[in-house]
């Protein structure tokens, strides 16, 4: 099979990727028109790196917001010290980089014609078609869970409102309330995130509301960096975090918004402020375009992102099914850069470069100590792969270096240099 | 491939923040740092982890991008 050999060509492959990379702009030839759907990391990094790899490329952006706020950070906003203003970004980067941005919501996709059909009934054509929906919610997942349900007890698990409702809602709780948080199964958008949002708010809690305490029902038995987190949840917040593991009675089976109560196997819990994150699927248009299986996600080539279903149609980000990769921001990030080089290549006439995916999530357990899991992923007959014996979580044991402090020094850095690279 | 690194070292190796900026490093320099990186012989938090997934072949590639950046 072609694919496997190309794979096993290792440093060959390497260096090939590396010239398309480093090619000349508008050296690469073919023109060609595409439509990106989604402005987020995703949708955007890949609109981006196609202007900078063919400057002859037509590449349009079809986006529903004027602004796109980031899921990351959110969890700041959430525990008060970051402002919506410093998690959102217009899109004068992506228009000076010769992008064009579509106000609109794409509605359908005809493979056949290669169109897709905006919710005014306006039509765009394309040679090639990349979906970054990012997540849908799925309201049904959850008995008692609702779109009404989530007014009073948010999930925040899509920012704007909903972030500035759970926030709210925890200025106002009074000291000594319990504060509960409600993660899904896997598979689900940012796999640390909940357990960075119990960490900040116990840390809001710690300097303005120590007697209360935070009740975590997971669907889980176990989650991304628990170890650290853990650990720091014992040296930061003793005594205020109880987290339940699935197998312990975490998993939720209803939820009662009017009382304020989450069943679980152990009985009926009160919280003063609920957060619950629903389980999640691909976003409406994935579905709608017919790239989306039975599971909710979208199946893709793991070495250019092209969607196995639908011949000339891209996913990438949360949407994607990516193997090892985790549902994040700079996933989706170099997602984006592997399928703008695969496009490229492909309207070129060209056979895809080997890709190279990577991942770091930083998560801030307080403003001040940060950890964090980084992977280089191989790709190969088995799919998307961490690379063996490297990559992984934050050192267990501080050094002199002061890892923690650094680490969270190097999470904002973080924030301003992907944020920058994708909409700067 | 050196474009991943633009997540934490900038777009185009130029960073914004205190994670070192990679544009105008020459090859050798590259090298040198992912090699101490991936050996153990330069302490790392991030940088040590990620520099072990690469072969000395692919740091050289690697090297030889980021010294175009300007």
């Amino acid at each position: 099979m072609a694919a496997t050999r190309r794979f096993v060509l290792g440093m060959a492959g390497a260096a090939a990727a590396l010239g398309t990379i480093g090619r000349p702009a508008l050296a690469q030839g073919a023109a060609g028109k595409v439509v990106v759907i989604g402005a987020g990391f995703g949708g955007a990094t890949t609109a981006r790196y196609l202007r900078r790899a063919n400057a002859a490329l037509d590449v349009t952006v079809v986006e529903r917001e004027e602004r796109f706020i980031t899921c990351p950070f959110s969890n700041c906003v959430i525990a008060g010290f970051r402002h919506m203003e410093q998690i959102t970004h217009g899109f004068d980067g992506l228009r000076k980089a010769g992008v064009n941005v579509v106000k609109g919501e794409a509605a359908g996709v005809d493979p056949a014609a290669r169109t897709v059909t905006l919710g005014d009934g306006s039509r765009l054509s394309w040679d090639r078609l990349v979906l970054s929906p990012g997540i849908d919610l799925n309201f049904t997942g959850l008995p008692g869970y609702s779109e009404a349900a989530a007014e009073m007890m948010p999930h925040a698990w899509k920012p704007g409102a909903q972030t500035l409702l759970l926030r709210r809602q925890l200025e106002a709780m009074p000291d000594g309330g319990t504060f509960i948080v409600c993660p899904p199964a896997n598979p689900f958008r940012c796999p640390p995130g909940p357990y960075e949002r119990v960490s900040v708010v116990a840390w809001y809690f710690r300097n303005n509301k120590p007697k209360s305490k935070i009740l975590v029902f997971d669907a889980k038995d176990s989650f991304s960096k628990q170890g650290l987190f853990q650990a720091a949840w014992e040296s930061e917040f003793p005594g205020m975090i109880t987290w339940v593991a699935g197998r312990d009675g975490g998993k939720v089976e209803s939820v009662d918004a009017g009382a304020m109560a989450v069943t679980t196997a152990f009985g009926v819990q009160k919280g003063a402020v609920v957060n619950v994150i629903p389980p999640q699927r691909a976003g409406a248009i994935a579905h709608a375009a017919g790239v989306a299986a039975e599971n909710g996600w979208c199946p893709v080539n793991p070495a250019t992102f092209a969607s196995t279903r639908v011949p000339g149609v891209y996913v990438v980000g949360d949407a994607a099914i990516a193997g090892a990769m985790p549902k994040s921001g700079s996933a989706a990030n170099t997602q984006g850069k592997v399928v703008a080089a695969a496009i490229v290549d492909s309207l070129a006439g060209r056979s895809p470069a080997p890709p190279a995916l990577f991942n770091v999530c930083y998560s801030l357990v307080t403003p001040d100590y940060g950890i964090s899991v980084a992977d280089v992923y191989q790709v190969n007959e088995k799919g998307i792969t961490p690379t063996p014996d490297a990559g992984g979580v934050s050192v267990r044991t501080p050094t002199a270096l002061n890892e923690r402090k650094l680490e969270a020094d190097y999470t904002y850095n973080w924030y301003t240099n992907i944020t920058a690279d994708i909409w700067g | 491939m050196a474009q991943t690194c633009y997540v934490c070292h900038g777009p185009d190796g130029r960073s914004g923040g205190p994670v070192a900026s990679l544009a105008g490093l020459p090859r050798e320099h590259i090298v040198r740092q992912m090699t101490e990186f991936r050996t153990g012989r330069r302490p790392g938090t991030v940088m040590n982890r990620i520099a072990r997934s690469y072969s000395e072949e692919q740091i050289g590639a690697i090297a030889e991008f980021i010294a175009t950046l300007k």
